[in-house]
């Protein structure tokens, strides 16, 4: 009796033991999914999933557009087609005035410099007109003091002296007697084209109170704009249209659409998920069970990526949500293994599983992790994110699984049969129809496969926005929008230098018609050199011979020579970049400067262009590159491209090394692979004779696929439930709930996430059911050669 | 009977001199603001100090209730449009069109306390807490004296308008802080829809 009475004691300390753990996951995974609620940040920008960090165009571009000033402006443009400039004007005063009184507009102002900004840029640049004279100072300053010079210059003092604005012209004069200021807006209007604006169009910029990252706030003000624009126009009797860009706009959209992927993908992922489980299992409980250990997982998924980069993207989230069918493999195996058991044997159960489920881990996170190898930003998130969800499930589901199966008394017989199958599958006949029947559709497909250049990551809605910033750009300015010459210096100074040498080869580029304009950072800055050089030569021929010929030539012009202050060498400090951040100048300066600890860019604006006359005539200046965005993009992508052909080469060769170093036969291991490597087959094929071109993200899902068909494999060639059907069941369970987690991913407005919804989703199903077809002899002699019992 | 017959006549002789009453500050504010399309001819001179000899130029002004137009023909075309929020300036010869946004409502600078008897409030409300005026009416001809009362007002030191009774404004007289000066000299030649289509003729030929 005593000897019962311990048992008895023995078995109800065991379940206090494992009610306590099972508490203490439940407590640990509520915590955890308190706290990945909390903590995360998440993160929509697409350049951060999109450009690599060490690009240097892409730093510049990245650099530019997240800038404070950038970040919150609106580029608004009205359409007024057939009205006069008179009701155009009307309009625009009437939304102006309305758009000025809400608390959010900071500032707004049309696409030209007002009176006020005129004035302060003459005065500011007033000191430094002799140190922006010219690019050539000592022929620049020749051709001014020769008699012809002398008399142009005082023709255009008199012509500015009874232009519209003479009170300024006289302010100037005080300081610049011949008027050299004006000398540095004539070049301005000299490398410029023709007015970009059209008379059909006015634009105008408008910056928020609101930071550009305070999308909510950006999101509030656009709806505004929207209703202010919709009530003036309704005034006005319509016939008006408004368009607007900017980087909150884009922010806003891309959020937005990253919201809904996110709640899409998430909401069916999870639903189908569920709902399959709860089909097969006909259990509530475990569905529970289930439930709670994909929270726990994800959660933890989510932490750890917070935790390495400091922030989650929403694409990451929204294919991470893809990580739900895949984890849940583990749970469905043993649920169906230890699912009709209970106490110790349950633990035994799973235990028997566990090496074949640590190895089909290994292969998948094999997949997972040739991504972060990828240099491709955002799938590195994934790959962390898809690794830690990978690990804390196969440990949840080893550690933890039991012991809730145990405290939810579950019982389970999952209602799936699939003995049809498996018999229909043992037909040689069915084997060598499948064969030839991948064979053809391999062979065929694969001759009209073809690679597609553009990543595209953009959905209809980003390209229409695309479309539109290019249309409101190119009437603000006569600038090719995405392309542009950029110049890259170690010091400021460099830089400058550098962007010095570059001009002459674009004006030489615009004298043979190969380029429109071109808008430099000179005459706004330049070098100390080149100020230096600029301020030696006018000082060297202020001489009383030139005062005296000044006077001459503006006594010939009807001035009053002695009403105009003397000539004067000069000795002002050069200008700089620190001297221009507070400047009315740099609000221009900005827009082409990025100034980084250890880099400066600089960018020169591009009209109209021939780009392989551009891209040749920069062969030959250093530190200058011709840079297009859609160039680079398909460069990235080609890059890409070569990174996963890589990547899925690098993966199978480790997957398979994995399997030889478990099977101790390569043969065994190439066996195991050969089901995923004909499922790839077959989605290549499918996607040749579908015509549709692949990219990066098609490799990276025959990556996956791969990864994952390779587990069914092994689940299929091992068995170690001893028990075929059961074994066969949960990889059909596996798979199916893949298979949809996958394709719930074609939902998503992204069609990033097409590619990889359209390619891992029937690459795994196929994956599958070639195991049975394929596997069956070569899984009953590996189960022979480890003495497992006959299958029941 | 014979003191209502006096009364009576003693109306009648006064008649006359009640409707030809002097103008008044208000009567002309309100007679400039702009409410009609108004046609002038104008000559301007230019007295500064920096010139040898003063500078002339003549040609049309168009006064329209959303902006005023001065096209000046002689000694070259050029055309300068002033609305609420820009003023354009376009000199055909050069090919050079400048555009400068406002910073207020008809905020041209050298010009802007006559704009703002244009187009500021009818009442001049608005002009009179910037500007000091005298007003006196000599031989039939009204004489509006304005100068500023706050500093940094502008760079006009003083401003003369001057008109027959009971009409607008024949002349103008702009004097700067550096005591150079513009004169006006303006002749109504055409109001209303005659006005407005010459001006329109203008401005499309400017815009060509």
């Amino acid at each position: 009796m005593p000897g019962r009475r311990c048992s008895a004691c023995l078995n109800r300390q065991n379940s206090n033991t494992v009610v306590a753990r099972t508490a203490a996951f439940i407590l640990v995974a509520a915590c955890l999914a308190v706290l990945a609620l909390g903590q995360v940040q998440l993160r929509t920008d697409i350049r951060d999933f999109f450009y690599p960090g060490e690009a240097g165009d892409a730093e510049f571009l990245v650099g530019q557009l997240q800038s404070d000033a950038l970040s919150r402006r609106y580029l608004v443009s009205i359409d007024h087609p057939g009205r006069t400039a008179g009701q155009a004007a009307s309009f625009i005063d009437a939304l102006q005035s309305r758009l000025k009184s809400l608390d959010e507009v900071r500032s707004l102002r049309l696409n030209r410099l007002s009176e006020a900004d005129l004035k302060q840029l003459l005065t500011f640049y007033r000191p430094q007109a002799v140190h922006l004279y010219a690019l050539e100072p000592d022929k620049a300053f020749d051709r001014l003091i020769s008699p012809a010079g002398l008399e142009t210059q005082a023709r255009q003092v008199k012509e500015a002296l009874l232009g519209p604005d003479p009170m300024l012209v006289k302010s100037l004069l005080a300081k610049d007697p011949m008027l050299l200021t004006l000398n540095l807006f004539r070049q301005l209007g000299e490398l410029s084209g023709a007015p970009g604006e059209a008379r059909e169009h006015t634009a105008f910029i408008l910056d928020t109170r609101s930071e550009g990252l305070d999308l909510d706030a950006q999101v509030r003000f656009q709806r505004q704009l929207d209703d202010i624009f919709a009530s003036v126009n309704a005034e006005f009797g319509g016939g008006y249209a408004m368009q607007y860009t900017g980087v909150p706009v884009f922010a806003a959209t891309i959020r937005a659409q990253a919201r809904q992927d996110i709640e899409k993908i998430g909401t069916l992922s999870v639903a189908a998920v569920m709902l399959l489980s709860l089909l097969v299992f006909r259990s509530w409980r475990a569905l529970v069970c289930i439930a709670l250990l994909l929270v726990f997982t994800v959660s933890a998924a989510a932490l750890v990526t917070q935790w390495v980069f400091g922030y989650l993207h929403g694409l990451t989230l929204a294919l991470g949500m893809t990580l739900v069918g895949v984890c849940i493999d583990y749970f469905i195996h043993s649920l169906v293994h230890a699912g009709d058991k209970s106490g110790a044997e349950r633990v035994q159960a799973v235990r028997r599983i566990w090496p074949t489920l640590l190895i089909g881990g290994a292969t998948t996170l094999v997949g997972y992790v040739a991504l972060s190898i990828s240099g491709f930003p955002g799938l590195r998130q994934i790959a962390v994110f898809t690794g830690a969800g990978i690990v804390v499930a196969l440990l949840s589901a080893r550690y933890i699984l039991p012991d809730l199966m145990n405290l939810l008394r579950l019982q389970l017989r999952p209602g799936l049969h699939l003995d049809g199958l498996l018999k229909a599958a043992a037909n040689p006949r069915l084997r060598v129809a499948v064969l030839v029947v991948i064979a053809l559709v391999g062979l065929v497909g694969g001759s009209r496969m073809h690679w597609g250049g553009d990543l595209n990551m953009q959905t209809p809605e980003l390209d229409r926005l695309i479309q539109t910033d290019k249309q409101i750009r190119s009437r603000l300015a006569s600038i090719e929008p995405g392309r542009f010459v950029l110049i890259e210096g170690g010091t400021v100074e460099q830089a400058l230098q550098s962007a010095e040498r570059l001009q002459p080869v674009l004006a030489n580029l615009k004298a043979q018609g190969a380029l429109s304009a071109y808008y430099p950072l000179f005459p706004w800055l330049a070098s100390e050199q080149l100020q230096s050089a600029n301020q030696q030569a006018w000082n060297a021929r202020v001489t009383p011979a030139l005062r005296k010929a000044w006077s001459v030539a503006l006594q010939d012009q009807g001035l009053v020579a002695k009403a105009f202050p003397e000539l004067k060498p000069i000795d002002e400090p050069f200008l700089t970049v620190a001297g221009l951040e507070h400047s009315p100048a740099w609000d221009l300066v900005s827009r082409q400067l990025t100034v980084q600890p250890e880099r400066v860019f600089i960018a020169v604006w591009l009209g109209k262009h021939d780009p392989q006359a551009v891209r040749s005539a920069l062969a030959g200046v250093a530190d200058a590159r011709y840079f297009s965005q859609k160039d680079s993009i398909d460069r990235l992508a080609a890059d890409y491209r070569e990174t996963a052909r890589r990547m899925l080469l690098l993966g199978i060769v480790a997957i398979l090394v994995i399997l030889t170093l478990r099977y101790r036969s390569p043969v065994t291991a190439l066996a195991v692979l050969v089901p995923a490597g004909l499922a790839l087959l077959l989605v290549l094929g499918g996607w040749g004779l579908a015509g549709r071109p692949l990219g990066m993200l098609h490799l990276i899902g025959l990556l996956l696929t791969a990864a994952v068909c390779v587990d069914y494999a092994i689940f299929f060639l091992e068995n170690t439930g001893r028990n075929a059907q059961r074994t066969f069941q949960a990889i059909s369970l596996s798979a199916v709930t893949t298979s949809v987690s996958f394709a719930c991913l074609g939902v998503a407005e992204n069609p990033a996430l097409h590619a990889l919804a359209w390619t891992v989703s029937p690459g795994v199903l196929a994956g599958f059911l070639l195991c049975p077809v394929l596997l069956r002899g070569r899984a009953q002699q590996w189960q022979d050669g480890q003495g497992q019992q006959p299958s029941t | 009977m014979k003191a209502v017959f006096a009364l009576y006549l003693m109306a009648l002789t006064l008649w006359p001199l009640a409707a030809a009453a002097q103008d008044t500050l208000a009567d002309v504010l309100a007679r400039m603001h702009v409410h009609d399309n108004r046609q002038f001819h104008y000559r301007e001179t230019r007295h500064l100090a920096m010139l040898a000899k003063p500078w002339e130029a003549s040609g049309d002004m168009y006064i329209a209730p959303e902006r005023m137009v001065i096209a000046q023909q002689d000694p070259e075309v050029r055309i300068t449009d002033i609305t609420r929020t820009r003023l354009l300036h376009i000199d055909p010869a050069h090919q050079v069109v400048r555009t400068m946004q406002l910073s207020g409502p008809f905020a041209v600078q050298g010009l802007e306390p006559f704009l703002q008897l244009l187009y500021g409030e009818s009442d001049g409300s608005a002009l009179e807490k910037r500007y000091a005026t005298k007003f006196r009416v000599v031989d039939s001809r009204w004489e509006l004296h304005l100068y500023p009362v706050l500093d940094g007002s502008g760079p006009i030191s003083q401003m003369w308008l001057a008109g027959r009774e009971g009409q607008g404004a024949d002349y103008l007289k702009l004097e700067f802080e550096d005591q150079d000066r513009t004169e006006y000299h303006l002749t109504m030649i055409a109001r209303g829809p005659d006005a407005r289509q010459a001006m329109q003729r203008v401005l499309k030929q400017a815009e060509q």
